[in-house]
C-alpha cells in the first residue's frame, strides 16, 4: 500500500493570491504581508519566512475546506496569466529596445551624411517617402 | 522592357518629383560611364509597360517621368510603348540618350520625339566631364526642349545628388559620385 500525499500549490504571488479571493468574491483585509478573511474566526493567510502564504484558522470549516481548493485553482489560473502579461510586457519592451536601436541608427546615418554634405557647401532638402529619407542636395559652383 | 532600376520619387532629374527609369542594356557604351553594369543586355529585370504605368500611376504627386539608362533607345520598341502609354497621362516626359538628334533621326526614332518634352542627348565624353551642370554629364551633351511645357528657364546648374535612407538604413545614392559617403 502506498500513500499519495500532495501539498496545496503554495501561494507565493500575492497579487494572484488577491485577485483569486477578489474573483471568488471572499471579503478580506490586509495587514502588511497578512490577508485576513472577514467572516471566519482567526483566519488569515500569513506570509511565511519560505515566502509563501498559509493559511492558519481557528476552525477547519466546512467552507474553509471547500474553499481553499477553489482558490487555488484560481490562482494558478490568475498566476499563468499574470506570468503571461509579463511576457508580453518583456518582449514588447525588447521589441522597443531593438526598434529604438534601429531609428537611432538611421538618425546617426543622417545626422553624418547631412554634415558631410554641408561641409563641402550642398544645401539640403530633406523629405520623407513614407519610411525612407530623402535628401536631395544642391551645390552651386559659381 | 528591361529595366535596370527604377526611382519611384527623385528630383534631380528633371523639374519637379519625377518617376526615373533607368533601362538596361547599352550598345553605345561610353569610356568612363558611370553606369557599366547597366550595358549587358542581359542583365536587369523585364518589367512590362503595364507594371511599369501602374507603378507611376501610383503616385498622383510625380510630376512626369524620365528614361536613361544603359540606352532606352536600344531598346525602341518597348520604349515606344512606354512613351505611348505615358502620354496618355498629364505628365511630362524626359528621355536621356547618347546618341545625338540626327542619329535618332537617321534611325528612325523620331516618331517618339513629337511626345517628349525634353531630350538630352550626346556620349558621355570623359574629358568633357563636367559635375556642376544640371542634366548633363558631358559638356558636348545637349538639352533640347522638344514642347512648350518647358524652356530652358528652368535650367539651374549647380551640382546635384540624392541620398535615399531607407527604414533599415540602407542608402541609395543618386547623382554624380562625390565622396559625400566617404568616411
Amino acid at each position: 500500500m502506498s500513500a499519495v500525499v500532495q501539498t496545496l500549490t503554495p501561494f507565493i504571488e500575492k497579487s494572484c493570491l488577491l485577485k483569486a479571493l477578489q474573483y471568488m468574491e471572499i471579503r478580506f483585509s490586509e495587514q502588511r504581508d497578512k490577508i485576513l478573511i472577514q467572516g471566519e474566526t482567526d483566519t488569515y493567510f500569513d506570509r511565511e519566512l519560505s515566502g509563501k502564504f498559509k493559511l492558519t484558522c481557528y476552525f477547519y470549516t466546512s467552507s474553509v475546506v471547500t474553499m481553499l481548493p477553489q482558490i487555488e485553482q484560481k490562482y494558478i489560473q490568475f498566476y499563468k496569466e499574470h506570468m503571461k502579461e509579463l511576457e508580453e510586457k518583456r518582449l514588447e519592451a525588447e521589441r522597443a529596445r531593438i526598434e529604438n536601436e534601429r531609428r537611432a541608427y538611421v538618425e546617426k546615418q543622417r545626422q553624418e551624411i547631412i554634415k558631410k554634405a554641408e561641409a563641402k557647401g550642398y544645401k539640403i532638402k530633406e523629405k520623407r517617402n513614407g519610411n525612407e529619407i530623402q535628401l536631395v542636395l544642391v551645390k552651386h559652383t559659381y | 522592357m528591361k529595366v535596370a532600376h527604377i526611382e519611384k520619387s527623385s528630383y534631380i532629374y528633371g523639374p519637379g518629383k519625377r518617376f526615373v527609369i533607368w533601362t538596361q542594356g547599352c550598345s553605345i557604351r561610353c569610356k568612363g560611364c558611370w553606369n557599366e553594369d547597366m550595358w549587358d543586355f542581359e542583365g536587369g529585370k523585364n518589367i512590362s509597360i503595364t507594371e511599369i504605368i501602374e507603378l507611376i500611376k501610383s503616385d498622383p504627386e510625380v510630376e512626369g517621368i524620365t528614361i536613361l539608362g544603359g540606352e532606352p533607345f536600344d531598346q525602341f520598341e518597348e520604349l515606344k510603348k512606354l512613351v505611348d502609354e505615358i502620354s496618355k497621362n498629364k505628365i511630362t516626359l524626359i528621355i536621356y540618350t547618347g546618341y545625338e538628334l540626327e542619329e535618332i533621326h537617321e534611325k528612325q526614332f523620331s516618331e517618339i520625339l513629337n511626345k517628349t518634352d525634353i531630350l538630352i542627348t550626346g556620349r558621355y565624353i570623359e574629358k568633357l566631364r563636367v559635375t556642376d551642370k544640371q542634366w548633363i554629364g558631358s559638356t558636348n551633351q545637349k538639352i533640347l526642349f522638344l514642347s512648350d511645357k518647358y524652356d530652358n528657364t528652368i535650367l539651374e546648374d549647380a551640382r546635384y545628388a540624392e541620398i535615399l535612407i531607407d527604414e533599415f538604413g540602407k542608402i541609395r545614392y543618386l547623382g554624380f559620385p562625390d565622396d559625400i559617403l566617404e568616411p
